[in-house]
């Protein structure tokens, strides 16, 4: 997607323009008074640096490009970040969506800060760009929307643990079966054969040499059940951002005892109940969550676009 | 926000700017303003250097201080700039009001200069020294109300340049660029001088306006040794020792009219030396003197005797001159300034009929001719104003003229002619025989003048004895200004029209810049003037063109360009530039073309692909490019086909070793012949892809439902 902005402004245009009337007009009274020519020609230089110090600014703004080259893939809401972001001229960038602090990026790219004020996931921020070239005289700016470099999940606001939230605990048994068995926990076991799913970085090199095939490191898994939280958001509003934080927190409680946490939330395509084994998997997890009222219209739209495009492609065979 | 409080606001300093190239700019546009202030004689040498000197120290004292400025200095220059206003109100006061410009320039550069000065001391911030450009403004300005010629052009262009440089180098600071950008700069520079040109052209002339106090100076004064008598310059007036001379140097105002009597068979050299310059409304033939009586080769004016007094007006500037006995009084006033350059005569030059005089001197000399004489030589440097009634009468106001006539004596002395003139009579009934008004003999005239007489200044010297005007009309009717004028007033005079030959210069080149005719000396010129009643003495010329009004600066700049352009040799010019473009179109030609063997085989195929309608794509490799030339245009039996053109070509590329020389030459030989040998056709219109269904909406800030982070 390209960025998407608005046509440039002035800022404060009344008090230079007023001095620039006010000088031409002296100029003219005093040349058309005296008689004298230079006076005049003086006036009309003068005329050139103001058209071109006003008015220069607004061509500089339009032709102005923004892009971000670089941001953090998490963030938590009310705190900031910052991101790196290109300009193609010497500019003023300030984050208007999510608010922030503006900064002046003299060549090539700067960092902007900001502060993501809900959680959910960020795919365009929302910066007002100014600029006042040639002469610096008159700031011109104007709005645009630009894309991050990436997605960007925001997480709630940690909360304080709240036991409604826990549900109940899942056997490590059930667990492993909708996971590869992870060696990310307990005690060295020994190698066994790779298993479809593992993690490269468990692949035990000397083992499989020795063997001739692929072979990972085990770990002794306790037998204890893994406690779980299920987080049901009301709204996507303001409420909602402070049930994820007191499960965000709730989490982050039960993982400071043991790894992992089954989650459950409602994500826009459907119940999700997975486990957490860090709080920054916990916190994308809230973050990407929603109440059940969006994923239901969200799934309602998807079944309609597929019926709509179902129906298109019965119309039309050579379509499809 | 209480007023206080936005007053401490307003004032509280900013960051402190550490460019260097901001505050060198800065403080050599002002350096440049008080230049320019003392080039036009607004402050002393010594106050301008020592300005200077002082602005440099100030500004270096700012920069070193800038993080640290002392909170006493703004008090102590406070106090210092309260005493330059003093200083200022004071000069000023001794002046005739407001309303003498001339009398309030020069403290008003003082001012100016010392609050720039005071101030250059304080320059912390990027606020303070935007100050001191517009500061540089202010007295560029002023000297720019003084300035007369081109040379003020020299300060314009450096301060024009310091300025470019001071409000890029602010905009690289605020920007955060750090340094200065070319670009930007140029950007500037090029906006500037379209606007200001476009300013220049449009705008009309500037005028002077009646209600102020004219200036007027006087530069060596040699007192006039008798009353109204013609003195010249401070080294004394000399004329030619002989008669027809064509080449002499004359003392007398670089013409040799200006003297007491006008000879006809001798002429000074005229160069090209400006004389003076004229501020006017509208341009006019500058008078210097009248002459009435005609000897038959020498204009000289009746003496006193005659009845013809001079009349002295005393009483100091200005001066209130009678009204021109026989005028009607109408026409529009004119307000013209004189700036000598070259030390002149005591004549003071005027447009028409006169009205008032400003000059520095006790009494001028007035005669009822209208013509004026000071009472003191003038040397260069001199200035002077005269506000005069030009002539506004048409042609048809002319022909249809009535009135008062001039009195007997003076119709007798301006009909006078030294002998009858039998032969120039006859010719001027026969010129006029279907002209029944005055203004149409006298067109009449000057239109068989026109066709049956040539201008030139090359002309054999007036035998002893020989008559000047039978000698011009009946001889080889060859001459200048003064044989063609006095010639026309001999042959009106012989119909009884009351005629006099006047001499002066005409109007010379104006300056749309400094909005003054610059008159030289060869601009010296005699012509007729000639009594209407009810109108008065009207100008008729008939050697040169005299425009109605001031010419528009763009009339004027476009005739100077379509004059410079008409100077310029063709041949030479054409030469070049079809040399410089043939080398332009070389280079970029060499520039633009593959320096191996593979990129033009590469180049050529391309080449050959768009001719027949395929688009060669990016990621498209060089043998499936010629799988498709061929497929589109399959190569007869003789010819390489692009397969085989391609491969030798990626051969080339990937072998590590350049093609030789004849095998190369053949191998991008054979690629062009492959370009003529595709057929021409149309590229196919590619069809806009339809948007996915699943495509992520504008409007939406999640990431799309297929991606999930992990």
């Amino acid at each position: 997607m390209r960025p998407r902005g608005g046509l440039p402004r002035p800022t404060k245009v009344v008090g230079p323009i007023v001095g620039t009337v006010v000088a031409l007009v002296a100029f003219a009274a005093v040349a058309h008074n005296s008689g004298s020519g230079w006076v005049q020609a003086m006036g009309s230089l003068l005329a050139g640096f103001a058209v071109a110090g006003l008015g220069g600014p607004g061509l500089a703004c339009a032709r102005l490009r923004v892009s971000v080259v670089t941001n953090p893939t998490d963030a938590t809401a009310s705190q900031p970040l910052e991101i790196e972001v290109a300009t193609t001229a010497p500019a003023r960038v300030e984050a208007v969506a999510p608010h922030g602090q503006a900064t002046t990026i003299g060549a090539g790219t700067g960092r902007v800060r900001l502060v993501p004020a809900r959680r959910g996931p960020l795919l365009w921020v929302t910066l007002e760009v100014a600029s006042a070239a040639p002469f610096g005289l008159l700031w011109w700016h104007k709005r645009v929307v630009v894309p991050l470099a990436r997605p960007l999940w925001v997480a709630p606001v940690p909360g304080p643990p709240d036991a409604a939230m826990l549900s109940h605990p899942t056997a490590q048994a059930e667990l492993d079966r909708h996971r590869p068995r992870d060696a990310r926990v307990g005690e060295p076991r020994g190698v066994r054969p790779y298993a479809a799913g593992d993690p490269q970085r468990l692949v035990h090199w000397p083992a499989t040499a020795h063997r001739g095939e692929l072979m990972v490191r085990e770990a002794e898994r306790p037998e204890a059940a893994v406690p779980g939280v299920r987080v049901v958001l009301p709204d996507d509003g303001p409420e909602g951002d402070a049930v994820a934080g007191r499960g965000l927190g709730t989490v982050v409680t039960l993982l400071t005892r043991s790894s992992p946490v089954m989650l459950a939330t409602t994500e826009r395509d459907g119940p999700r109940h997975e486990a957490v084994y860090t709080r920054a998997d916990a916190a994308r997890r809230l973050a990407r969550a929603v109440s059940a009222g969006t994923a239901r219209a969200v799934s309602a739209g998807a079944a309609r676009a597929v019926s709509a495009g179902a129906a298109r492609a019965a119309a039309n065979p050579e379509h499809r | 926000m209480s007023v206080l409080a936005r007053v401490r606001a307003a004032n509280k300093p900013g960051p402190p700017e550490h460019s260097v190239v901001l505050r060198v700019a800065s403080t050599a546009a002002v350096a440049v303003g008080v230049a320019a202030c003392a080039a036009e004689g607004e402050l002393s040498v010594a106050v301008a250097a020592g300005s200077i000197v002082a602005l440099g120290a100030g500004n270096l004292f700012s920069y070193r201080r800038r993080t640290r400025p002392l909170p006493w200095l703004k008090a102590v220059l406070a106090v210092v700039a309260v005493l330059a206003f003093w200083r200022f109100f004071i000069a000023i006061s001794g002046a005739r009001g407001v309303t003498n410009l001339g009398a309030v320039v020069g403290p008003l550069a003082v001012l100016f200069t010392w609050i720039q000065v005071t101030h250059s001391f304080d320059v912390p911030s990027r606020r303070d020294i935007a100050f001191s450009l517009a500061g540089s403004v202010t007295l560029m300005a002023v000297a720019a109300a003084q300035a007369l010629d081109m040379s003020f052009g020299l300060y314009v262009v450096a301060w024009v340049a310091c300025m470019l440089v001071g409000l890029g180098s602010m905009w690289g600071s605020i920007g955060g660029a750090g340094r200065l950008r070319a670009r930007t700069v140029l950007a500037g520079a090029a906006t500037l001088a379209v606007v200001a040109l476009v300013c220049v052209v449009v705008l009309p002339a500037p005028s002077v306006s009646s209600r102020l106090v004219f200036p007027t100076s006087i530069g060596g004064d040699v007192s006039v040794s008798s009353p109204a008598g013609l003195e010249g310059t401070a080294q004394g007036a000399t004329l030619p020792v002989h008669a027809a001379s064509v080449s002499g140097r004359v003392d007398v105002g670089g013409y040799l009219g200006f003297a007491g009597p006008l000879d006809t068979a001798v002429r000074g050299t005229l160069g090209n030396q400006v004389v003076f310059r004229v501020r006017a409304d509208r341009p006019s033939f500058w008078v210097a003197e009248t002459f009435d009586e005609w000897d038959g080769q020498s204009w000289t004016e009746v003496p006193p005797t005659s009845g013809k007094q001079w009349r002295v007006i005393s009483g100091g500037s200005p001066f209130a001159l009678p009204a021109e006995s026989g005028a009607d009084g109408s026409g529009t006033q004119d307000i013209q300034t004189f700036y000598l350059v070259q030390p002149g005569p005591n004549l003071i030059f005027h447009a028409e009929s006169t009205d008032q005089v400003w000059f520095p001197a006790r009494s001028i000399f007035v005669d009822p001719d209208g013509n004026i004489r000071s009472d003191t030589s003038m040397g260069a440097g001199s200035i002077y104003t005269v506000v005069s009634s030009v002539s506004t009468a048409t042609p048809a106001e002319l022909a249809g003229a009535s009135g008062h006539t001039l009195d007997p004596v003076n119709q007798a002395r301006f009909t006078q002619l030294p002998h009858p003139y039998p032969r120039v009579a006859a010719l001027a009934r026969q010129i006029t025989a279907h002209a029944t008004t005055i203004e149409a003999k006298v067109l009449a005239l000057e239109q068989w003048m026109g066709t049956h007489t040539t201008y030139t200044t090359d002309i054999p010297p007036l035998p002893r004895g020989a008559d000047t005007v039978d000698e011009f009309l009946f001889g080889n009717r060859r001459g200048y200004c003064e044989q063609i004028s006095t010639s026309l007033a001999v042959m009106l005079r012989t119909l009884g029209i009351a005629t006099r030959e006047a001499t002066g210069y005409v109007p010379g080149p104006y300056n749309p810049i400094t909005d003054l005719y610059e008159v030289q000396a060869k601009d010296a010129h005699a012509w007729v003037q000639v009594w209407f009643p009810g109108y008065g003495w009207q100008n008729f010329d008939p050697t040169a063109y005299v425009p109605l009004a001031n010419p528009s600066p763009a009339v004027t700049l476009g005739h100077d360009a379509l004059g410079a352009l008409g100077r310029v040799p063709v041949v030479p010019t054409v030469v070049v530039a079809a040399i410089s473009a043939a080398g332009l179109l070389f280079w970029r030609r060499r520039s633009h073309t593959p320096a191996t063997t593979a990129g033009r085989v590469s180049a050529a195929l391309e080449r050959a692909a768009r001719r027949g309608g395929l688009e060669p794509s990016a990621a498209e490799s060089l043998p499936r490019l010629a799988a498709r030339i061929d497929a589109l245009a399959p190569p007869p039996a003789e010819h390489p086909s692009a397969g085989a053109i391609a491969a030798a070509a990626e051969s080339a590329a990937f072998g590590g070793r350049e093609l030789a020389g004849a095998v190369a030459d053949r191998l991008v030989a054979d690629a062009r012949a492959l370009v003529r040998r595709v057929p021409r056709r149309r590229r196919a219109r590619r069809r806009p892809a339809q948007p996915g269904l699943d495509a992520p909406s504008a409007s939406s800030n999640e990431a799309p439902a297929t991606s999930r982070a992990r």
